[in-house]
């Protein structure tokens, strides 16, 4: 093992075992010291939005938009304006409203708004759904971290200590409760990245190559590219290489010469670039620098629409995620969940400058990435091949490997706690609803998405993301905002608007998952399917609520009344009853 | 944000100045002296509006005819009794005071004032002792229990609570400048709850035009502000599209797409989110000052 693996190690190790060490001091000082709602509704908006982002800002954000960056230049930058205006959807339509209410899930909701046991149960299997969906990134990323940081350990390795790691939390931590861990943790998150991104900004200067040139990207030293999976790679200019393994069908070892054109290499094939060679990018990416530069050049037809339905997706998603909504109740009321989100919205648009930054570094300095569709290792190897590999960018990647693990620590803790809790309190599966019943219900919503991400094919983090936002998007999504915003709204309504937008976005999005990838409008809807699904949900709800008319609760301008009514009025409930 | 400083042109469209009514001194609006006369003006439209539609609804029958103004100096006032200053809230006749700064509304503390529940016939003592430093604090205890989560369902479902506000419930010794207010005997007679706050509750027909009238506008200032962004954000790809040359323009040595994309995308949401939430919290502020006045 080599010193620069020992120290990302014992960084990783630090930052696992401090959450834990934290999380359980921290349970048991809030115990000791003062009521937990009490504690809870002082949190300020600043300190709760830390927490908000912390949980928030998961591997994808942390690694997998760098990576998309260093892919698809301009175009990626979606991602994480999404990611960001997803939280003024949130604040727009749901934040206050729905502290309002005293729901933190969204079953809770569906109860408070129809009363529908039936609806309550069908949210319960969406959150889950949505959830796994979520953690699947979430364990790649761990696995993906330590086996760039130690080459000579399997992913997988890495994914179930990801995995135990994080039950283990749950169970015995219940990391989630303790604020200040996760704001502690956003803070580690953007010091991981900014400092070497600022360092890389005094080093580099305006000393590095222009980006704007009509020509690929150049290897900056001899690279060695290990493919993984088949790919299909395009070249430009003649480019000569050493290789082992199944190029263009042939089976090869030693000098290659390629010559401008496709070329196939099946996975297993080791190729080795000396420095100055232009790199091989692979198909349907932008290949000259000077187009990657530019918005909207790649092969593909379909970007217009693929950007347009991310873009609905990530807007509408957020406010659907089972581990953001939970956190919006530590707020004393709806108008400090006002402030907190706005809040969020300035600590997401700091860090998403970082990410954005250090992407773009990238292309630069680690384009072998680019042949072997690892990209979302791009921040973890950037400070050493930019600096070097001397003591200080040995310890700088050290700390983005420790940023990289307390990103998809925090967010799968958060999931874990948020499934872990539906599926507790769900009658059916667990009539007693205790604790014990609730770490049980940790371990199975551990486990479940570790088997899931051992079998599941890899798409970038991002990606995979953006589709458990899609599947929020067309589901809770309507189902919020016409539970908020509209009386007319019935359990009927609900139940089917959930079962269209849920199906027809579910099932895109699993065939993408399990590698499914026919192309063309097909391949693309399935990928990027929430410009149809969504406005599919939310006509589904409109018009099967107005056909079933005669469901509607009686008390509805009361439920609505008190989810806008400020809270100093006093106009909930149980006062109202009193009165009458 | 327009460039003399109006936020919510959002609001200001919806409603216009009716010119029939007194202007009113901005002190009695939120204790807050404000700069800019638009600023209050245009919170203050809303409410109007509704009283105006509330007595149009009363002249023909369809709502009860509820006394809208019972103390209030309204629009239908002798003239002379807005001499001594005062706007529609004021009382008649009384001379203009300037705001007091450490003033708590009864209601925004959970004491049983006027508007809520009736005291219980027995003996009562009650001593309440509050400080307040800062007087935009919000009191403590202004948002009340929201009622139907059980307590096992709530925020942290694996721990009991501790005993609620252990410091409150110690008496305080007295400091200077702080506010008191000592109930020693029995309340005579019975409360008269604010009839609008009663209105509201039991959702009459004039409580469900004055709720329906807040969602309305909250819903239309949130599909403002979303709308701006989506426009915004989403003319984006259509224009780097029809105009390639906008992906090739540097600004700052950056390419337009990624200084827009990438960096003013973020405080273009912030502005936006704030603004917001700025505009939501007054008209949440009119429709409370409307119903217990």
């Amino acid at each position: 093992m080599t010193p620069a693996a020992v120290v990302a190690l014992s960084c990783i190790a630090i930052v696992a075992v401090a959450s834990t060490v934290i999380g359980s001091f921290g349970v048991r000082f809030a115990r000791n010291t003062s009521d937990f709602l009490v504690a809870s509704r002082t949190v300020g908006p600043t300190a709760n939005a830390g927490a908000i982002s912390g949980e928030y800002l998961s591997a994808a954000s942390f690694l997998g938009v760098a990576g998309l960056i260093l892919k698809y230049g301009p175009d990626a930058l979606w991602y994480p304006v999404g990611f960001t205006a997803g939280y003024l959807a949130l604040l727009l339509f749901v934040s206050a409203p729905l502290r309002r209410s005293g729901a933190y899930t969204v079953p809770d909701f569906a109860e408070f708004r129809l009363r529908s046991p039936g609806v309550q149960r069908l949210c319960t299997v969406f959150v889950i759904i949505i959830g796994w969906m979520y953690l699947l990134p979430q364990l790649q990323g761990a696995g993906l971290t330590v086996a760039t940081v130690v080459p000579s350990l399997p992913a997988w390795s890495g994914m179930v200590a990801a995995g135990v790691v994080v039950i283990a939390t749950v169970v015995f931590g219940g990391m989630r409760s303790i604020t200040f861990v996760q704001a502690f943790q956003f803070w580690l998150k953007f010091t991981a990245l900014a400092l070497p991104a600022v360092v890389l900004l005094i080093y580099v200067g305006g000393d590095h190559q222009p980006f704007n040139r009509p020509a690929p990207p150049q290897f900056p030293t001899d690279s060695s590219v290990a493919i993984k999976t088949d790919v299909v790679l395009r070249v430009t200019q003649p480019v000569t290489f050493e290789a082992n393994g199944v190029l263009d069908g042939v089976q090869t070892d030693g000098l290659v010469s390629w010559v401008p054109g496709r070329h196939t290499v099946l996975s297993g094939a080791q190729l080795n670039f000396t420095a100055g060679t232009s790199v091989p990018i692979p198909d349907g990416l932008p290949i000259r620098d000077s187009s990657w530069l530019t918005p909207l050049s790649g092969d593909s037809n379909y970007q217009l629409f693929g950007i347009y339905s991310l873009i609905v997706a990530t807007f509408l998603g957020t406010m659907g995620l089972p581990h953001v909504l939970v956190r919006f109740y530590t707020n004393p009321d709806g108008r400090a969940t006002r402030r907190t989100t706005v809040v969020v919205l300035a600590f997401l648009g700091a860090f998403y400058l970082l990410p954005t930054l250090l992407g773009a570094l990238s292309r630069l300095y680690v384009p072998q990435l680019l042949v072997s569709n690892n990209t979302d290792a791009a921040v973890l190897l950037l400070p050493t091949a930019a600096l070097g590999g001397g003591t200080f960018p040995t310890l700088l990647a050290g700390l983005v490997a420790a940023g990289a693990w307390a990103a998809f620590l925090s967010t799968s803790s958060g999931l874990v706690v948020g499934v872990a809790g539906v599926l507790a309190t769900s009658p059916s599966l667990f009539p007693r609803g205790g604790v014990r019943d609730f770490r049980v219900a940790a371990v199975i919503a551990g486990l479940v998405p570790l088997g899931l991400a051992l079998v599941a094919a890899r798409l970038d983090f991002s990606q995979t993301v953006s589709l458990a936002f899609a599947v929020a998007a067309s589901t809770f999504c309507p189902l919020l905002v016409l539970g908020i915003w509209w009386s007319g709204l019935t359990d009927r309504g609900a139940v089917a608007g959930l079962l269209v937008g849920g199906i027809s976005s579910g099932g895109a999005v699993s065939l993408s998952l399990f590698g499914l990838d026919p192309g063309g409008w097909i391949g693309l809807l399935l990928n990027r399917p929430a410009l149809i699904t969504v406005p599919l949900a939310f006509l589904t709800m409109t018009v099967v609520s107005k056909l079933t008319r005669k469901r509607l609760l009686p008390d509805v301008p009361r439920l609505l009344l008190r989810l806008h009514a400020p809270e100093r009025l006093g106009l909930s409930q149980d006062r109202t009853h009193r009165l009458n | 944000m327009t460039n003399d400083g109006r936020v919510p042109s959002v609001v200001s469209d919806q409603y216009p100045e009716p010119a029939d009514l007194p202007a009113r001194p901005s002190h009695l609006h939120r204790g807050k002296q404000s700069a800019d006369p638009d600023v209050d003006t245009l919170a203050d439209d809303s409410p109007m509006r509704l009283r105006r539609e509330l007595r149009r609804q009363a002249a023909n029958g369809s709502v009860p005819a509820v006394d809208t103004n019972t103390d209030t100096a309204g629009p239908d006032t002798a003239p002379g009794a807005r001499v001594g200053g005062g706007g529609r809230h004021s009382r008649r006749g009384a001379q203009p005071r300037p705001p007091r700064l450490d003033y708590v509304p009864r209601h925004a503390i959970s004491t049983p004032g006027p508007g809520s529940v009736p005291v219980s016939p027995t003996d009562v003592t009650e001593v309440f002792s509050r400080v307040r430093q800062d007087p935009t604090e919000r009191p403590m205890s202004a948002r009340p229990e929201s009622e139907p989560i059980p307590r096992s369902a709530r925020v942290e479902p694996l721990f009991a609570p501790p005993p609620p506000f252990p410091e409150l419930e110690a008496p305080e010794p007295v400091v200077p400048g702080k506010r008191e207010r000592v109930v020693l005997s029995q309340r005579k007679g019975q409360t008269r709850p604010v009839r609008t706050v009663v209105d509201v509750q039991e959702l009459t027909q004039v409580g469900e035009v004055l709720s329906s009238s807040l969602i309305r506008s909250q819903l239309a200032l949130a599909l403002r502000i979303g709308g701006i962004a989506l426009i915004t954000l989403g003319a984006l790809p259509a224009m780097f599209v029809i105009f390639p040359v906008l992906g090739r323009f540097e600004l700052f040595g950056l390419r337009l797409p990624w200084l827009l994309l990438g960096v003013l995308a973020y405080p273009f949401l912030l502005a936006l989110g704030w603004m917001y939430a700025r505009s939501a919290e007054r008209l949440e502020q009119v429709f409370a000052d409307h119903i217990q006045n």
